[in-house]
Formats: C-alpha cells, sequence, structure tokens
C-alpha cells in the first residue's frame, strides 16, 4: 500500500484510469483522453497499447469478456486501479497547493 | 499505376525508410506492399496517407503481433504490409496526425530495442568472423577474401548501427531528467 503511495504515474497512464471509469475501447480512450485535455494529449496507439499492457500487468485495468472475435476489446478500471488514481491525484494536490503558494497570482 | 522500387535500408536507418515513405506519399505515391528491400507504390493523391513502420516483439501472424496490428486497425489505421517482424502501417491524413509512439518512454523503449538487436547481431557475429578466418587461412584465394571482406563490412554496419542508436537512447535518456 505504501508503495502505491510513493509512485509518479505519467500522465498518459492517469488519463487513461480516469477514461476507464466506465467501459472503453481503445480508441475511445485516445479520443477521450484528447477531449478531456483539450487536444494537449494526444495518445499514440503504441503508447497507448503499452500503457494498457502494463496496467493489466498490475491489475489496474481489466479486459472485459467482450463480443467473440472481439477486435474492439473495452477495458474498465478496477478499484485498486481506483486508488492509484487517487494517489495520484492526492500528489497532484499537493504540487499544485504548493505551486500556487510560491508562483501562483496572489 | 503501380511502381515497384528496389532500395535498400539497414535495420537501425528505419527514421529515414519512414521520411522516405512520406516523402513519396507527400509525391503521390503510397505504399502498398512490401518485400524484400522491395517496396511496390501505387499513383494516388499527393498526401493522402501518413506512413508509420515498427519492428514487433513478434511475428505479425502470432496471436500477440495479430492483436496489436488489430489495435492499430481499430484506432483507424490500415496495415499495408510487413516484412519479417516489420510492420507498415499508414492512416488517412485526413484523420490527423499519425504517431505510434507519443511519450518518451515509450520511444526509448523502443529505440532500446533496436539498439539491443543491433548489438547482439555485433557480438553473434564476432565468432563467426573469428571461425571464417580460421578456416580460409589456408586458402586466401579471390573469392575467400572477397567473401571475408563482406562478412566484415556487414559487421562494421552492424557496430554502426548499435553506436547510432546508443545515441539516440542517451539523448532521450538525458531528455528524461527533466521532463516525461
Amino acid at each position: 500500500m505504501s508503495e502505491n503511495e510513493n509512485i509518479v504515474l505519467t500522465e498518459a497512464v492517469f488519463y487513461i484510469l480516469l477514461s476507464l471509469k466506465e467501459p472503453l475501447h481503445g480508441y475511445g480512450i485516445m479520443q477521450n483522453v484528447a477531449g478531456l485535455s483539450k487536444g494537449r494529449v494526444n495518445l499514440a496507439p503504441g503508447t497507448l497499447y503499452g500503457a494498457i499492457n502494463v496496467m493489466l500487468e498490475k491489475g489496474w485495468i481489466s479486459a472485459l469478456p467482450g463480443e467473440k472475435n472481439s477486435r474492439k476489446k473495452e477495458y474498465q478500471v478496477t478499484p485498486s486501479g481506483i486508488i492509484a488514481a487517487k494517489n495520484e491525484l492526492t500528489r497532484l494536490e499537493e504540487l499544485i497547493l504548493n505551486g500556487s503558494n510560491i508562483y501562483g497570482e496572489n | 499505376m503501380k511502381r515497384k522500387i528496389f532500395k535498400i535500408f539497414f535495420i537501425f536507418q528505419y527514421e529515414k525508410e519512414e521520411k522516405w515513405l512520406n516523402e513519396m506519399s507527400a509525391k503521390g505515391f503510397q505504399l502498398t506492399d512490401v518485400g524484400f528491400c522491395t517496396y511496390t507504390f501505387t499513383e494516388g493523391t499527393p498526401g493522402e496517407y501518413i506512413y508509420r513502420l515498427e519492428l514487433l516483439d513478434n511475428a505479425p501472424s502470432s496471436a500477440m503481433g495479430f492483436a496489436y496490428i488489430s489495435f492499430l486497425e481499430d484506432t483507424g489505421a490500415e496495415f499495408v504490409g510487413s516484412m519479417n517482424k516489420w510492420i507498415y502501417v499508414r492512416r488517412e491524413a485526413k484523420k490527423g496526425p499519425f504517431n505510434l509512439h507519443s511519450d518518451l518512454v515509450s520511444k526509448l523503449k523502443y529505440v532500446a530495442k533496436i539498439r539491443n538487436l543491433m548489438l547482439c547481431l555485433f557480438l553473434c557475429f564476432i565468432p563467426i568472423i573469428l571461425l571464417y578466418f580460421n578456416n580460409i587461412k589456408a586458402l586466401m584465394d579471390g573469392a575467400s577474401i572477397a567473401s571475408f571482406a563482406l562478412l566484415v563490412l556487414v559487421e562494421v554496419l552492424f557496430g554502426v548501427g548499435a553506436l547510432f542508436t546508443q545515441f539516440k537512447v542517451s539523448a532521450l535518456r538525458k531528455e528524461l531528467l527533466y521532463r516525461e
């Protein structure tokens, strides 16, 4: 558990975790992340594929038993994936708090 | 109208190869098939497609390879062809920018894979060269010397490739020191 609190997720992984609150397939994730980030983050398929596989290994997301011959395989976040995202959120809040105090417009 | 072009790109020249394919596309020649050092182009609209190539970890026909290609196709890309574990894909330019790797980590992983391949080939060829030299020491005729020279040339290319890709790996690692 403490291991989870001390890691820094990549932007791609964090946004994928957010995107998979509801089931979504690969291309859907790409579009969702581009939308959330207003076009700033464009996940490339190779990058997305690698991230998905790592997250599957870590048990943060699971592949849903789709239709047979499911080319449009869907994924969804798992409880431990939600925890990882929430831990990251806490970390980001700390950064924003400190950043605003020192360089913020006050 | 189809056109077949014979061109040699060494393993570590994959970026140059990709650049060339996109230059051809800009001229109106869209790649539609690949073979060993042969590229088949079909005349079409200039700049219609963006081309990318990648070395897979598994053969395109394997389960994992097929899964990855299917995934790429789901994101709007088309499979053009393959050569061993190298795949060639394209996506319509009108669908937007097309890249296979968007962050440094996945780029580094990929370049390191190519570097490891070059290094592996370089090291494996050392005993082959020594063995060959040992066997032809007695002969030393034209054919033996010529083929030995070719072997050494290939080895030098592997070495150059390993160094070239190692520089790229170091550059990416340096970038990663301050950003993702």
